[in-house]
């Protein structure tokens, strides 16, 4: 059994995509960064999406009421266990009664505490992941708070490992986000690109996973006629009329109406769950096929140590 | 009517966009290839649809021309439709808050409301924003209500709503600003089914009064 000491900002339990549903409304949900949470499971020999805890900017603490082997990655933080530094990308053993703090994010967002034994969540439609506002999957479909027990089972023993140097993401609070122009693309004048592709916009405090926005000193125009409502995916970068574009995550909505002007290439979709308010975010304009060919290239670096693509 | 790459749209590596075909042959479109089980999404728009396919399995060429060739993509505008569902609705009462105030708003007794609803031919234009929560078209311009000024942070799972001209229907409960005037009393999620939600885009629908028992 893990409890929750501190629950910070948001911690859920995140796990798998819940695919194939968003024609019902349903998002995918899962980890909003889903190469970090790949990276944390690699490290206790577990799938990329055994259901993990994804914690937020604050970070979080636990104590492990039996012993087992955890991971922490994603945003750059400081990890102490029992009050001593712990590394991350590294496989940590645990004891019963041990305690692990996981500092506020220097860099990035969010991070991800894998364990090498199954958390109990609730599935629904076939995931574990947590969906806020729908209340479902994850730990009673909510957000973790201090006193929370979350039952573990099927602990093994696992090899210590440590991720690779070069396969660590690094984030910083300047996001470079490549892109490739949507259904409304051509609706934004010269002055709209020159903000998204070379001053770049700034993350607001709306910031949630569902989407983040984005704002500079001047508004992004799109003067795309009315439109009909739209699917929309994890990516997909819409402007409302007041001018500040934001970009969807993984708990996004399925269907919008405002213009679609931009989608995140697949390779870089990780990095939106990074994003942290405050953070400077410019885009960078990609082809389809430039897209395809930098997934491959992605998943080449990774596919000797993660054991299935995810990314 | 065939579809031409005029038709589609490819976004990003993931993602194509098929749009401009009539409303009967788009929804045989998304039906075909939901049914293919080759895209790992395939989500209804009002006037599109969006279909979702494994970048590390196709690259966007590929993916277009598998949308292309899928068999049953050049049958479209041959269409089985999805057979009708009858709604069975409580009006009024605790289910229904807003039932006095909308019959109020439109000066329409209770009993003109209900038939006004009952009499509609109504279709499912698309699923979702929220979790199973149905756009339902067809109402008569005469019942056009604006939303709440203030959505309610609970409705209950089942109701049945009025709003902007639309008829809308809550299969989970959740946040909403529509008019509620009643509640449904057929299943509309069942998350052990292998459908788990009652209603999907282009289907057709009927509203009738419960009969008071």
């Amino acid at each position: 059994m893990i409890e929750v000491l501190n629950a910070g900002l948001q911690t859920t339990i995140q796990a798998g995509i819940r695919g194939g549903h968003r024609h019902f409304g349903v998002p995918g949900s899962g980890p909003a960064d889903l190469l970090s949470m790949s990276l944390a499971n690699r490290l206790v020999g577990a799938d990329a999406i055994q259901p993990a805890f994804e914690m937020s900017l604050t970070g979080a603490s636990f104590r492990f009421h039996s012993a087992m082997m955890v991971s922490v990655t994603g945003a750059e933080a400081s990890l102490s266990l029992n009050g001593v530094e712990a590394p991350m990308h590294a496989t940590v053993p645990v004891a019963a009664g041990d305690e692990l703090e996981v500092a506020p994010a220097r860099h990035g967002c969010r991070s991800y505490l894998a364990i090498s034994g199954r958390l109990n969540v609730s599935e629904f439609l076939g995931s574990g992941s947590t969906y806020l506002p729908g209340g479902f999957g994850g730990y009673e479909g909510r957000a973790l708070k201090a006193g929370d027990r979350i039952g573990v089972s099927d602990v093994r023993s696992v090899e210590k490992l440590e991720t690779p140097h070069e396969l660590r993401p690094l984030f910083n609070d300047n996001v470079l986000l490549q892109a490739c122009p949507s259904s409304e693309f051509e609706f934004l004048n010269e002055d709209a690109q020159t903000i998204l592709f070379e001053e770049g916009l700034k993350a607001t405090q709306r910031s949630s996973r569902m989407g983040v926005e984005l704002s500079g000193d001047r508004v992004v125009s799109c003067n795309a006629p009315e439109k009909q409502s739209s699917p929309v995916f994890p990516g997909s970068v819409q402007c409302p009329p007041e001018g500040k574009p934001f970009i969807l995550l993984a708990d996004a909505q399925t269907t919008g109406g405002y213009p679609h002007i931009l989608q995140v290439i697949r390779s870089d979709r990780f990095q939106l769950g990074q994003i942290k308010p405050g953070a400077r975010v410019r885009f960078m304009l990609r082809t389809p096929d430039d897209a395809a060919d930098r997934l491959r290239a992605r998943w080449e670096a990774y596919s000797d140590w993660l054991l299935s693509p995810v990314i | 009517m065939a579809l031409t790459e005029d038709n589609i749209n490819v976004i990003g590596d993931d993602l194509i966009r098929v749009a401009g075909l009539p409303g009967p042959a788009l929804r045989t479109l998304v039906r075909a290839l939901r049914a293919s089980g080759e895209w790992l999404e395939v989500v209804d728009g009002i006037e599109d649809c969006v279909a979702q396919f494994e970048p590390l399995r196709w690259r966007p060429d590929e993916a277009v021309r598998h949308l292309l060739s899928s068999k049953p993509v050049n049958e479209i505008g041959s269409d089985a439709e999805l057979p009708e569902v009858c709604l069975e609705v409580e009006f009024g009462g605790e289910n229904g808050p807003d039932f006095n105030s909308v019959c109020d708003e439109l000066k329409l007794t209770e009993q003109e409301l209900i038939a006004a609803i009952c009499d509609a031919e109504l279709c499912v234009d698309i699923v979702g924003f929220t979790p199973g929560f149905a756009y339902i078209s067809g109402l008569p311009e005469v019942l056009t209500v604006p939303r709440l000024k203030e959505p309610r942070k609970r409705v209950p799972a089942g109701s049945f709503g009025i709003a902007a001209g639309k008829c809308g229907t809550y299969a989970l409960e959740g946040p909403g600003g529509w008019l509620l005037i009643g509640r449904v009393v057929n299943r509309l999620f069942n998350p052990k089914s292998e459908q788990p939600f009652l209603l999907s885009a282009g289907q057709k629908v009927r509203v009738v009064r419960r009969s008071e028992v």
